[in-house]
């Protein structure tokens, strides 16, 4: 059999093999990794569509709030009222609503504070001195919260003519009962009056709640889950009252608001909306300096920093009210401090001028005025290319007690610089402070888009504002400088979560997953991003992530939702890529396990036979040829036992050879001697999948020649046999390596696998010890930085 | 509210201090988690104990216990503070209560995390059977979540530390608990 029937038989062969499987897949077959996802999915409705659009009965519900509020600074405190106007845009009459109060997490008898574990030793052998020092301080704090008085204090719920309703208390949840039923497209008022002590931020882990500055005895605070806010009803889960434990944030209505602050006199006061009255609460200075903001190209200080330390110092009396108004908003967030410095600049959103400012103590000088606002700009200007343009007025970025969190045009961002007590003007950050605060309010800003404008479930659904939003604050950061330091988004970043088997799928409830920011934010972003560079390909995905966007601004969407979307919009079939990495914990971890190269046969006999005999003395000696060299031969005895054998070996081109090829060749059809006078390699390389994720297939060949080239292989390949498979390759250089996934871009946890011939790759710590090693004893022997006297008698 | 004695008042403020250094995992979830991986290194026959640890979370806990703010860094007093510390919360215990010895081989920062290397070299068979005590960063901040992944040639766990669980054998009778819902 010559050698082009060998590769043809032997490709018949695997694909008989392969139908042979197929057919004969024992009972507890292979899990089929492209199995449609519809199984799974939703059946489309009239509100939700197969293509993952809202559907043409699509409806949510709207809540609309009137709120007075008085900031007590003495007592860290609120008093405050509110007038709700439901509508009920659902196709269902409702007996009864449900409200959320988040404040009664603080609760001294919450769950929350309930569930906390005691006091522990956490030593391996506790030396007593040590640990009761620290299982004291420990303690304290533990205490401090349980013995904290939080909680809402409700004085009233009534109708919106003053008639008090009954209502349940269960916990963070309000449920209102109705004298009569709010049939489809009625709406209705309730009114509700509380008061509830703000939380010390950093003491209860809130995301909001105050900080006490000691050197200056004034209090910054971050208003936030501070009034009680309508509970979702929507089409999938009726009434999404869902506790409120802490970890899973929030599903909100979308409605308008207008908010009455009332505050000290000498606060400034940052918030949702735009200021309604800046004539009463600004001097005329600051409103001159506010319209030059708009439009300026840089920040300008509406509060200098000259004039936030002479408020430090004040202590007025007196109050004023601050009147805000935000339509089409799904929260309301807002600060307010004495020590507040101020600067704005304008950013373009579409054909909307936005007033990108930021609110500081000057505590976060030099960085805050240096890179906060410019980072609000920035966030803008790239989530506006990969979803929709910026629609609201202001974006705001406040520092304070919050490490991190989002509201509709307001976020709360943390990192500060550090700051030399004996002269407090020698002030210096570290590289991981500077980044930490650009990405924290790329993060927060990105927010805004993901989820308080397409307004995802977050009770339910973490990724799908973290892991969206995560993506594209990636894509953000690399905008902002070459070489950003990106915590996530490289898929080499979430190789060790992958290849971890403490996992749950992406598709998870918040409240259940195990390792959050790995799990909710760095294996969805990570997913985007592949599927955007190695997938689906950068412009068909950023179409489809901006149809998605389009689609589902100022509503809510729902997992499948999205999923239907981005398959919807790109034409390509994902179910696998969603199976395999939001509902499983599968790891990529494909192996090259063998190359095999095969030639075809000329029947040229002159080109054949001499080949066939180079092989043949390619193979090495046998150990018995090998001793025995020198050895009499009885031919060599008796040299007339030598004939035309002797003369020439099998391989000896005859006459016979020569006719056979002659008339074999008046057979072929060009085709067929185009074919045999390539003189071209086939190359088979076998795969495996260890980890259970199916992926494209991504080669570099590297020829003996120098040259190389990348194919890519679509992870289709797997279909019908998602553990092992081959592919043929031909070409007409000979092979030196093969490397697969050598950019990197596929997640693929076990790199010494993806080499042909193997490579062994060493491990991080093999690397740490080959690295240079430091001079440990100048070290020791280095003078102490001075900043590290920072701070020591706290701030 | 009455305002905090001065005692307290210090030792919050220096609280807000620390808490504010370890904002960069505080992106409206705050989660502090010390990832381990203890693999057995066939090439060089020892077993690599690499933990991944928030460098501002590390950075607060060395600032709380020097009283003042500390900007980490892999310099000598900062690796032996580190290992001291490695030393006191983390161990392998055999069943006479006596900790493996896992040699201290170093530690590396990036922007983001604090790469902490121990090595052991004894008999794999003694460490399979042993318990592992995981204390790091507990009670320093909430909800301190610490995992352990073992591969050790034939055997894998998966091991997940809490405050309520800060000792655990190493070989569990039962395949790692799989969380769906």
């Amino acid at each position: 059999m010559n050698k082009l029937c060998a590769v043809l038989a032997s490709s018949l062969v695997l694909l008989l093999a392969h139908s042979v499987e197929a057919k004969e897949w024992p009972k507890n077959q292979p899990e089929d990794k492209f199995r449609q996802l519809e199984e799974i999915l939703p059946t489309p409705n009239s509100y939700r569509t197969g293509s993952g659009a809202p559907g043409h009965e699509y409806w949510q519900q709207q809540a609309d709030y009137h709120i007075k509020v008085k900031l007590d600074d003495d007592n860290q405190r609120l008093e405050a009222h509110e007038r709700i106007t439901y509508t009920n845009n659902s196709p269902d009459t409702l007996s009864y609503l449900w409200v959320q109060l988040d404040q009664n997490r603080f609760k001294p008898d919450s769950d929350y504070n309930l569930s906390m574990p005691g006091v522990t030793r956490y030593e391996v052998k506790p030396r007593t001195e040590v640990g009761d020092k620290l299982s004291l301080k420990d303690f304290r704090g533990r205490v401090a919260r349980q013995a904290f008085d939080g909680g809402y204090k409700i004085t009233q719920v009534a109708d919106g003519s003053g008639t008090p309703l009954p209502h349940i208390i269960n916990k963070t949840m309000m449920r209102i009962d109705l004298p009569t039923a709010l049939a489809p497209g009625a709406q209705t008022q309730v009114q509700i009056s509380w008061s509830h002590n703000i939380v010390e931020a950093k003491k209860h882990g809130g995301r909001g709640g105050y900080e006490y500055f000691e050197r200056d005895d004034n209090y910054l605070y971050e208003i936030a889950q501070w009034f009680p806010r309508m509970a979702v009803y929507d089409d999938v889960n009726g009434w999404q009252n869902k506790q409120f434990l802490g970890r899973g944030e929030f599903a909100l209505e979308f409605g308008d608001y207008t908010v009455e602050i009332d505050a000290p006199a000498d606060h400034i006061v940052a918030s949702t909306g735009t200021l309604e009255n800046p004539e009463q609460v600004l001097s005329k200075v600051q409103q001159q300096r506010l319209a030059d903001a708009k439009g300026a190209k840089t920040p300008v200080m509406i509060v200098t920093e000259q004039e936030a330390l002479a408020n430090e110092k004040s202590r007025s009396k007196a109050r004023k009210t601050w009147v805000f108004k935000a339509e089409n908003v799904r929260d309301f967030a807002w600060a307010s401090s004495r020590k507040f410095l101020w600067d704005a600049m304008t950013v373009k959103s579409g054909e909307q001028d936005v007033l990108a400012m930021s609110y500081y103590p000057e505590e976060g000088l030099p960085l805050w005025p240096t890179y906060s606002t410019q980072s609000i700009v920035h966030t803008i200007e790239q989530y506006n290319k990969y979803s929709f343009d910026y629609p609201y007025p202001v974006a705001i970025s406040v520092n304070g007690p919050v490490g991190g969190m989002e509201y509709p045009m307001i976020t709360f961002n943390g990192p500060r610089p550090e700051i030399d007590e004996d002269d407090r003007s020698k002030r210096t950050y570290s590289r991981r402070t500077k980044y930490g605060l650009i990405s924290v309010i790329i993060h927060e800003i990105g927010h805004i888009y993901f989820p308080m404008i397409v307004n995802s479930d977050e009770r339910q659904w973490t990724w799908m504002d973290e892991g969206l939003n995560t993506y594209l604050q990636f894509l953000a950061e690399q905008a902002w400088e070459e070489n950003y330091p990106s915590r996530r988004g490289e898929p080499r970043n979430i190789v060790d979560y992958m290849a971890s088997p403490n996992q749950v799928p992406i598709m998870t409830n918040s409240e259940s997953i195990l390792q959050f920011g790995n799990n909710a934010y760095g294996k969805p972003a990570t997913a985007l991003n592949i599927l955007r560079e190695t997938i689906v390909g950068r412009e068909l995905f950023d179409h489809a992530f901006r149809e998605y966007g389009k689609r589902w601004k100022f509503k809510r969407p729902m997992p499948a939702d999205f999923f239907r979307t981005i398959e919807d919009a790109s034409a390509v079939d994902l179910d696998w890529f969603w199976r395999g990495w939001f509902y499983s914990t599968d790891h990529v971890d494909i192996s090259i396990d063998s190359v095999r190269v095969m030639s075809p046969d000329t029947l040229i006999p002159e080109v054949e036979q001499p080949f066939k005999r180079a092989q043949k003395q390619a193979e090495p000696e046998s150990i018995t040829v090998i001793r025995n060299e020198g050895m009499a031969r009885r031919v060599e005895q008796f040299p007339e036992l030598k004939d035309f054998y002797n003369e020439n070996d099998e391989f000896t081109v005859t006459n016979t050879d020569k006719n056979n090829y002659a008339k074999a060749k008046k057979k072929f059809e060009d085709w067929e001697q185009d074919l045999r006078n390539d003189h071209g390699f086939a190359y088979v390389i076998d795969f495996s999948n260890i980890g259970g994720l199916v992926m494209p297939l991504i080669i570099q060949l590297d020829y003996q020649d120098g040259s190389s080239e990348i194919v890519h292989i679509p992870a289709e390949i797997w279909r019908h046999n998602p553990k092992k498979t081959s592919k043929l390759l031909w070409r007409d250089k000979k092979l030196a390596s093969v490397t697969l996934d050598p950019h990197w871009q596929t997640a693929d946890v076990d790199l010494s696998n993806n080499h042909y011939p193997r490579q062994i790759i060493p491990s991080r710590l093999e690397l740490y010890k080959s690295k240079p090693r430091k001079n440990l004893m100048k070290d020791a022997q280095a003078e102490l930085k001075t900043d590290d006297k920072d701070s020591k008698e706290g701030e | 509210m009455q305002r905090p004695t001065t005692i307290l008042k210090a030792w919050i403020g220096s609280l807000l201090v620390l808490w504010l250094m370890s904002c960069g995992t505080a992106m409206a979830h705050t989660y502090h988690a010390i990832r381990t991986t203890m693999t057995l290194n066939e090439q060089t026959g020892s077993v690599e104990i690499i933990h991944r640890v928030f460098a501002n979370d590390l950075a607060a806990v060395l600032g709380k216990a020097k009283n003042q703010r500390v900007e980490l860094s892999d310099s000598a007093e900062h690796q032996q503070w580190t290992a001291q510390y490695w030393q006191r919360y983390f161990a392998v215990l055999d069943h006479h209560e006596q900790p493996l010895e896992l040699s201290w081989v170093g530690m590396e920062i990036d922007d983001h995390y604090v790469w902490v290397y121990q090595e052991y070299q004894g008999d794999v068979a003694k460490l399979i059977a042993s318990d592992i005590h995981n204390g790091l960063l507990m009670g320093q901040f909430d909800h301190q979540i610490n995992t352990v992944d073992v591969v050790l040639a034939d055997h894998q766990s998966a091991l997940v530390f809490s405050e309520a669980k800060l000792r655990q054998p190493i070989q569990h009778d039962s395949a790692p608990t799989e969380h769906h819902h």
